[in-house]
C-alpha cells in the first residue's frame, strides 16, 4: 500500500514511527522473536501480514497467506508447537472458520509463544455481522488480551507472547476496527531482533497432540489448571491497572473502551469521584483486582463495547464470592454498534448522578436530501460486466427467476440494482452449499457466484459436494486475478506469493474439471462473445450438465495500476451528445460511477478522469452514441486479460 | 503546542482521503504533537461515503464526537453535507467544487450544497474546484487532496500553529517518492497560496463589513 512508508516497519530502537495499529501489532511480534506469520486477509485485520510480508525476506521470517484462516491457524500453531514463536491473524468470522482447531489448541496448548489476532468489527463496517469474539476464549479456554490503542497494541503484543508462552497456551490478541485501522505514533522500545528461533522441534507426545478421548479428557484438565493459575493471578500493570482506589463508584473499562471512559471523565472532571479499573486482561475476568474494586464501591459500571462479557463475569465473580457491589452494564450503554464518546457519556454521567445534555448536533435541511453513499463497484469493474452478461443470457434464453446465490467479496455488491444478481450473502463459500440446497428444493435455474480467492477459501468442498450430492446448481467463479476487496492480496490462483516471488498456480479451471464439472471460460471484457458462451453454458445446464463457468478478467484498479507502471495506456469512453437520444440506459443498465448525469441536464457524460475504458456502456447504448475518445494503446487489453502482464510483478 | 483540534476528512471512496489522513498524521508526528487517526478500510472503500477522524493533540479516543470537528476537508461537497452534524458551531470548512452523485441518484446541486454549508458556517466555508486545479498544476485530480490541505492550512491558523508546512513537506517526501512526491508538493504549494489569496480577501471583505 502506498501509505506505509518503505520499510517503517524495521525502523530503529529509539525512532518515533507513525503506524497503523495493525502495523504496530507486527512490529511488536518481530521484535518478540516471533517467525512465522499465517493468515489469511479479512478486514480489519490485512495489513497486519501484508505489512510483515513487505519485510520478511529482509529479517528471515515466513509468512504466508493461506487458502483460509483455518489453514493459517494449523500452520501457526504448529510451528508454535514444534517451538518456534508463531502468529496468525484473521477478521472475527474468520475466526469461526478456524473454530475447529482453535478449540483443540486450547486442549492441548502450545510451546513456544503464540497468538491468534482477532481483528473485531463492532458496527460491522466492512462484515456480515458484528460477533463479540471474546466469547471465544471461554469456549477455548484461551485468554483475551485487548488493547485500549494502537501505542498499547505495540506493547501488549509483546507481553501477550511472553503470557503464552508461560502458560504454554495460545493466547488470543484482540483488536476491533477502531484499533486496527486508527494511526499512532509508537516509539520503539527496541530493534526487530535479529535472533530469533526459526528452527524448531516437534516431539512426539502423543498424549498432548493426539485428541483422542482419553487424552482430550487430560487436555481439558491441562486447559482448566492454567486458565484458574491465570483467573487468580495477581496481575498488575500493563494488564491490570486500577486507577484512583478507594471510591465508592467504579467502572471497569476492558480494552479500547478505556479511551472513551477516559474522555467521558475529563468532560465530566469526574476522575477525582470514580475508581477506574482498566483491563487489558479482558478474559478471564481477572478475580482479585475485580473483589479488590468491589470491596470498596457500592456500584460497578462495566462499559465495554460490544456482548456483556466482561460484565457478566464480573457479575459471576461477585456472585461467587458474595461481594455486595451492585454491577451496571448493559442498562446504560449500547449493546450492538461500536462505541463512541457519544454513545458513552451519557451513561457515565447518569451512573456518576450528574447533569448532562449534550449539545444539539448542527443540522440544515439540505442534509436530508443527500442520498445513502453504499460502496458501488469501481468503474471498468469485471463483475459488472460478468452480471451483465447473466442476465443477457438468461433473457436470450427467457430463464426466469433465476436464483443467484451470492458470496463475500467486492462482488456481493451485485445484490443492488439493476444487477441483484447476489440474492444471498451469508459467509465464505456459502453461495454454493446454499446453491445446492436451494437447488434441490425449487424449480427454477440456481447460479452460485463466487470470487476467485474465496473459491479456494471454501469454495472447493461445496463444489464437490454437488457433484457428489448430484446437484442441479451452476458455478461461477469470478476469477479478477487477486484478493480485490481488502486490498489485493495475492491468492493460490494469482502466481505470487505473500512477500511477491512466483509461486504455482493452481487452475480453477483444473480445479473444477477434476471435481467434475464442464468447464466454460469467459473473459468479459469482449462481452459479445461472453454472452454467447454463457448461453451455451446455460442451455448445457438446462439440459441437466454439471457446469460452471470461469469469468477472467483482471480487477479494473489493478489493471490502471499496471496501465501508470508501463505506461500502456487504456480507453478512454465518451458520450456524443449529437448521438445520445437521453435515453438513459447506460445509466440504468450499467451504474457505473463514470457515469454522470449534470445538473439539470437531460443527457449522461463520462467523467474521463474516471473511465477505465471497459467498454460495457458502449456495448449497451442502443443509438450508438458512446465512443472511444481516447484509444488505449497497443495491446491494452492485456492489462485486463491476462494474468501475468510481461515486464510487470 | 497543547491545542486540541479535530479535524474530520470526508469524501468517496478512491479519492485519496485514507491517503490524506496519512499524511496529516504523519506531519503531525513529525511535528511532535500528539495524533490518532481513525480510518475506515475495506469494502467501504469501493466508491462509498468515507470519513477520517483526525484528532490532534487528543489522547487515544479515536472518534470525534458529534458537534466537535474543529475543521472540516470534504474532497466532495454532498459528503460535507452529510458529515456536518459532525462539525462544531464556527467550525472551518474547506470543501472540494466537486459533486459526484451516487448512481441512480438525484441529489442536490452544488449550489444547494452551498448556500446551506454557508447558512449554517457563514464566512468560515472555502469552497474550491481542487480537482480541475490538481490536474493544471500537478497533472491529475488525484492530488486534490493534498491541494485542499494546502487550503485547510493556509486558512486555519489553528491547523498551521499545529502542524507546519514544512512538516507537510517532510511527510510528502516520507509518504511518496519520485514522481509522485513531485505532484504532491506542487498541488500542496499551490493549495497554500490559493488558501492565503482566499483567507486575506475573506478578511478584508470582513473588515470592509
Amino acid at each position: 500500500m502506498v501509505d506505509i512508508p518503505v520499510k517503517a516497519l524495521l525502523a530503529e530502537k529509539g525512532s518515533r514511527v507513525l503506524y497503523m495499529g495493525n502495523e504496530a501489532i507486527a512490529r511488536g511480534a518481530l521484535e518478540a522473536g516471533v517467525c512465522y506469520f499465517a493468515a489469511y486477509p479479512g478486514t480489519p485485520s490485512t495489513e497486519i501480514l501484508e505489512s510483515v510480508a513487505e519485510v520478511a525476506e529482509d529479517v528471515g521470517v515466513i509468512a504466508e497467506w493461506s487458502v483460509n484462516e483455518k489453514v493459517a491457524y494449523e500452520s501457526a500453531y504448529a510451528a508454535a508447537i514444534a517451538g518456534v514463536r508463531s502468529l496468525t491473524a484473521m477478521k472475527h468470522v474468520g475466526l469461526n472458520v478456524a473454530a475447529d482447531i482453535f478449540v483443540s489448541s486450547g486442549y492441548s496448548g502450545t510451546k513456544a509463544g503464540f497468538l491468534v489476532v482477532s481483528a473485531d468489527d463492532p458496527s460491522a463496517h466492512s462484515s456480515q455481522n458484528e460477533q463479540d469474539n471474546r466469547w471465544y476464549g471461554y469456549l477455548a479456554h484461551i485468554p483475551v488480551v485487548e488493547p485500549s490503542s494502537v501505542r498499547e497494541a505495540y506493547k501488549l503484543v509483546k507481553v501477550a507472547l511472553g503470557l503464552s508462552e508461560k502458560y504454554q497456551q495460545p493466547v488470543m490478541f484482540r483488536t476491533t476496527t477502531r484499533v486496527s485501522h486508527s494511526r499512532q505514533y509508537v516509539e520503539l522500545e527496541d530493534n526487530v531482533t535479529t535472533t530469533r528461533v526459526c528452527k524448531g522441534v516437534f516431539d512426539k507426545d502423543l498424549t498432548r497432540w493426539v485428541l483422542i478421548p482419553a487424552h482430550a479428557r487430560l487436555m481439558k484438565e491441562r486447559a482448566l489448571k492454567v486458565w484458574r493459575t491465570i483467573e487468580e493471578a495477581d496481575w498488575g500493570p500493563p494488564l491490570v491497572e486500577v486507577l484512583n482506589p478507594g471510591k465508592r463508584k467504579a467502572i471497569i473499562a476492558p480494552g479500547l473502551a478505556f479511551a472513551y471512559v477516559s474522555e467521558s471523565l475529563e468532560r465530566l472532571r469526574a476522575w477525582n469521584e470514580v475508581t477506574v479499573l482498566k483491563l487489558n486482561l479482558t478474559v478471564p475476568v481477572p478475580v482479585k483486582p475485580v473483589l479488590d474494586v468491589a470491596g470498596e464501591a457500592d456500584e460497578i459500571l462495566v462499559v465495554e463495547e460490544l456482548d456483556p462479557v466482561v460484565e457478566t463475569n464480573v457479575r459471576s465473580v461477585l456472585g461467587k464470592h458474595r461481594a455486595q457491589a451492585r454491577v451496571l452494564g448493559k442498562e446504560l450503554i449500547p449493546e450492538s454498534g461500536e462505541l463512541s464518546l457519544d454513545r458513552v457519556l451519557p451513561g457515565i454521567a447518569k451512573f456518576l448522578g450528574v447533569e448532562y445534555t449534550p449539545p444539539p448536533p448542527l443540522r440544515v435541511e439540505e442534509q436530508a436530501t443527500v442520498p445513502p453513499r453504499p460502496p458501488v463497484m469501481c468503474p471498468g469493474c469485471p463483475h459488472r460486466m460478468t452480471f451483465y452478461v447473466l442476465k443477457i443470457a438468461a433473457n436470450k434464453l427467457k430463464l426466469r427467476n433465476v436464483v443467484y446465490t451470492g458470496d463475500i467479496g467486492c462482488y456481493t455488491l451485485g445484490y443492488q440494482k439493476p444487477f441483484e444478481t447476489q440474492m444471498t450473502c451469508f459467509e465464505m463459500g456459502g453461495s454454493i452449499g446454499v446453491a445446492h440446497g436451494i437447488s434441490k428444493v425449487v424449480e427454477e435455474p440456481v447460479v452460485a457466484v463466487i470470487g476467485d480467492s474465496t473459491f479456494f477459501h471454501a469454495g472447493i468442498p461445496g463444489s464437490v459436494n454437488i457433484i457428489y450430492n448430484n446437484g442441479r446448481a451452476m458455478i461461477v467463479v469470478l476469477d479478477n486475478y487477486t484478493t480485490a476487496m481488502t486490498g489485493h492480496q495475492p491468492h493460490p490462483g494469482t502466481g505470487l506469493s505473500a512477500t511477491g516471488s512466483r509461486a504455482p498456480v493452481v487452475e480453477i479451471t483444473d480445479v473444477l474439471k477434476s471435481v467434475g464439472f464442464r468447464v466454460y471460460v469467459i473473459n468479459p471484457l469482449r462481452v459479445r462473445d461472453s454472452v454467447e458462451t454463457v448461453v451455451k453454458a446455460f442451455q448445457d445446464y438446462l439440459s441437466g450438465g454439471k457446469v460452471a463457468i470461469v469469468s477472467r478478467m483482471r480487477c479494473s484498479l489493478e489493471a490502471y495500476r499496471l496501465s501508470r507502471e508501463t505506461g500502456i495506456r487504456l480507453p478512454i469512453y465518451a458520450i456524443d451528445e449529437e448521438k445520445c437520444t437521453g435515453c438513459m440506459a447506460c445509466v440504468n443498465l450499467v451504474a457505473c460511477p463514470a457515469i454522470v448525469v449534470p445538473e439539470g441536464a437531460k443527457k449522461p457524460l463520462i467523467v474521463e478522469d474516471m473511465c477505465l475504458g471497459c467498454n460495457l456502456c458502449a456495448h449497451v447504448c442502443p443509438f450508438k452514441a458512446i465512443y472511444v475518445k481516447r484509444p488505449g494503446s497497443e495491446g491494452w487489453e492485456r492489462l485486463y486479460s491476462e494474468r501475468f502482464v510481461e515486464g510487470v510483478g | 503546542m497543547s491545542e486540541k483540534l479535530n479535524v474530520l476528512i470526508v469524501g468517496v471512496g478512491g479519492q485519496g482521503v485514507l491517503t490524506l489522513g496519512s499524511l496529516i498524521a504523519w506531519a503531525s508526528t513529525l511535528s511532535g504533537i500528539e495524533v490518532t487517526v481513525a480510518e475506515t478500510h475495506g469494502l467501504s472503500q469501493r466508491g462509498g461515503s468515507l470519513a477520517v477522524h483526525v484528532r490532534l493533540n487528543n489522547k487515544d479516543a479515536p472518534i470525534i464526537p458529534v458537534g466537535e470537528a474543529d475543521h472540516v476537508i470534504a474532497l466532495e461537497a454532498l459528503e460535507a453535507l452529510r458529515y456536518l452534524s459532525y462539525a462544531r458551531r464556527g467550525a472551518v470548512l474547506v470543501v472540494n467544487r466537486l459533486r459526484l452523485p451516487p448512481p441512480l441518484t438525484r441529489p442536490p446541486g452544488l449550489d444547494v450544497v452551498e448556500e446551506a454549508l454557508r447558512k449554517t458556517f457563514g464566512g468560515s466555508v472555502y469552497v474550491y474546484d481542487a480537482d480541475n486545479e490538481a490536474k493544471q498544476v500537478a497533472g491529475s485530480p488525484l492530488y486534490s487532496n493534498t491541494l485542499l490541505l494546502g487550503i485547510s492550512i493556509a486558512v486555519d491558523e489553528r491547523l498551521r500553529r499545529l502542524i507546519s508546512t514544512v512538516k507537510v513537506e517532510e511527510a510528502i517526501d516520507t509518504l511518496f517518492s519520485g514522481r509522485a512526491a513531485e505532484a504532491n508538493l506542487r498541488a500542496f504549494n499551490q493549495g497554500l497560496k490559493i488558501g492565503f489569496s482566499l483567507a486575506t480577501t475573506r478578511g478584508a471583505s470582513k473588515a470592509v463589513r
